[in-house]
C-alpha cells in the first residue's frame, strides 16, 4: 500500500500543531485530513481514515469523549486511535479510552512515524 | 464571635479573594473552585481558616503551574515540528547553503529539548507536591532502559564516553518511563558537573532483592555536608562553584521522589573533587 493512500486524521485545536504535523506527514507521503473542533466524530465517519491522531483538550470538547464515541460506533470502532497530548499521563488516558496508542507532545519525528506505522489500519483489516 | 469581628474577617477574605482572582485570571473553572474555598466558615481560634486559605493558595498555585506547563508545551510542540521540517528539507536540498544550515537546526532542536525538560520538571514538581504523580507499574528489564538512555544521552555530549559495565536480565518492578526519566536526569548531571572529564561509567549490579544502577562521574564531586541536601527541592551548588552552573534545582528532588514511590532508593557517594556515584535501586519483580 502506498503511503499517499493512507489517510491520517488529526484532531487538535491548535493551529500551529495541525499545520506543522500535517506538513511533516504530507512530506512523508501520507494523506492528511484535519479537524480543529468538535466535529471530529462526524468528520471521521465521513472520511474513514486509517488512523486518528486525537488531542485531549479540543476547546470545549474532551478528546476522551470523542475516543469513546468512536470506539462505541460499529462503523468507526476498527479505526486505530493514537492519543496525542502534552499530558504526561497520556498512557493511562489512552488505556482508559481503549485507544491503540499514544504520543507525548512534543514528539520526535522517528517516534511519530514509528507510532503511526505500528498502529495504522492495514488494507487487510479494513 | 461578635458580628463586628465576623464582618471584619469576611472583609479580609474578600480582599484576599480579589487578589487571587487577579493572579489566576484566565484559569476558568480552576479559579472558581479554588477561590470558593476561601469562604469556609472560620472557627473561634482562627487557625482553621488560615490553614484552609494556605491549602487553597497552594492548590491554586499548583494548578496554575500545571496549567501553565501544559500550555507552554503546545507552542514548543509546533516549534519542534517546524524544526523537523526544516531539517528534512535542508538534508534533501542539494544546495550547499541549505545543507550548511543543518548543524544550526540541530542546535535549535537541542535547545528546544532543554526547554521541554524544564517545563516537564515544573509540571512534575507540582505533581509531586500534590501527590498527583502518575505511575504505570510493570515488570521490565532495567538493562534495556539503561541501553536506551545511554543511546539518547551519548548524543548530547562529545566530550564524555558513556560506558556500561555489568548487566542484569532479571525483571524489576516499577515504572519504566519514570525510571528512564531518573536515569536521564542522573546522566545529565554527570555530564554537566564533570566538564573536564572524558568518561562516565554506568555500573549495573544484581543484588538479593534488587537491581542497582550506578551513574559514576569523575567531576567536581559533592561536599559531605551537601550530600543529603542535593535531594532537596531548589538546592543549588554552593561554595566556590556557586552560581556557575545553570538549573532550577528540581531534577534530583523529582528523581528522589520517583524512586521512593517505586519502593526503590536513590543515594549518592562522593568525595569532593573526585567525582560522584549516584545509585538507584529497584526491587526485583516477584511472581504472584
Amino acid at each position: 500500500m502506498k503511503k499517499n493512500k493512507i489517510k491520517i486524521f488529526i484532531a487538535d485545536d491548535d493551529k500551529g500543531i495541525i499545520d506543522s504535523t500535517s506538513l511533516i506527514l504530507d512530506y512523508e507521503g501520507y494523506h492528511v485530513i484535519t479537524s480543529p473542533d468538535g466535529e471530529t466524530v462526524q468528520n471521521v465517519k465521513q472520511h474513514m481514515p486509517d488512523l486518528v491522531l486525537l488531542d485531549i483538550w479540543l476547546s470545549g470538547i474532551n478528546g476522551r469523549d470523542i475516543a469513546r464515541q468512536l470506539k462505541a460506533d460499529a462503523i468507526t470502532k476498527s479505526i486505530p486511535i493514537v492519543m496525542f497530548s502534552a499530558n504526561r499521563d497520556i498512557q493511562k488516558i489512552a488505556s482508559e479510552v481503549q485507544a491503540e496508542g499514544y504520543i507525548i507532545k512534543p514528539f520526535d519525528l522517528p517516534e511519530l512515524l514509528a507510532t503511526i506505522e505500528k498502529h495504522v489500519r492495514k488494507e487487510d483489516n479494513k | 464571635m461578635t458580628m463586628k469581628r465576623k464582618k471584619k474577617i469576611q472583609r479580609k477574605y474578600i480582599q484576599d479573594d480579589s487578589r487571587s482572582a487577579v493572579l489566576t485570571e484566565g484559569l476558568g473553572h480552576y479559579t472558581q473552585e479554588s477561590t470558593e474555598k476561601l469562604f469556609i466558615p472560620e472557627k473561634r481560634s482562627g487557625v482553621a481558616p488560615k490553614w484552609h486559605r494556605y491549602k487553597s493558595t497552594l492548590k491554586s498555585k499548583d494548578e496554575f503551574l500545571e496549567f501553565a506547563s501544559h500550555e507552554l508545551k503546545t507552542p514548543v510542540t509546533s516549534i519542534k515540528a517546524y524544526i523537523t521540517l526544516m531539517e528534512l528539507y535542508a538534508s534533501k536540498d542539494s544546495h550547499e547553503q541549505a545543507s550548511s544550515l543543518l548543524p544550526y537546526i540541530k542546535r535549535v532542536d537541542s535547545q528546544v529539548n532543554k526547554l521541554t525538560t524544564i517545563i516537564n520538571d515544573l509540571l512534575d514538581v507540582t505533581k509531586v507536591q500534590s501527590g498527583g504523580l502518575e505511575f504505570n507499574f510493570e515488570k521490565f528489564i532495567i538493562d534495556e532502559v539503561v541501553d536506551e538512555v545511554i543511546d539518547t544521552m551519548q548524543l548530547t555530549t562529545v566530550r564524555h564516553l558513556i560506558t556500561k559495565r555489568g548487566q542484569s536480565t532479571t525483571y524489576v518492578y516499577g515504572d519504566k518511563e519514570r525510571t528512564s526519566q531518573v536515569l536521564i536526569n542522573l546522566l545529565s548531571n554527570a555530564i554537566k558537573y564533570s566538564p573536564r572529564a572524558d568518561k562516565i561509567h554506568i555500573n549495573i549490579t544484581k543484588g538479593l532483592n534488587s537491581v542497582s544502577v550506578e551513574v559514576q562521574d569523575f567531576g567536581m564531586g559533592i561536599a559531605k555536608e551537601n550530600q543529603q541536601k542535593v535531594f532537596e527541592r531548589f538546592f543549588r551548588v554552593d561554595g566556590k562553584y556557586k552560581e556557575t552552573f545553570p538549573g532550577l534545582g528540581l531534577g534530583l528532588y523529582i528523581s528522589s521522589e520517583i524512586m521512593k514511590r517505586q519502593k526503590g532508593k536513590l543515594f549518592v557517594e562522593s568525595e569532593e573533587g573526585r567525582g560522584a556515584i549516584f545509585c538507584i535501586e529497584l526491587p526485583l519483580y516477584e511472581e504472584e
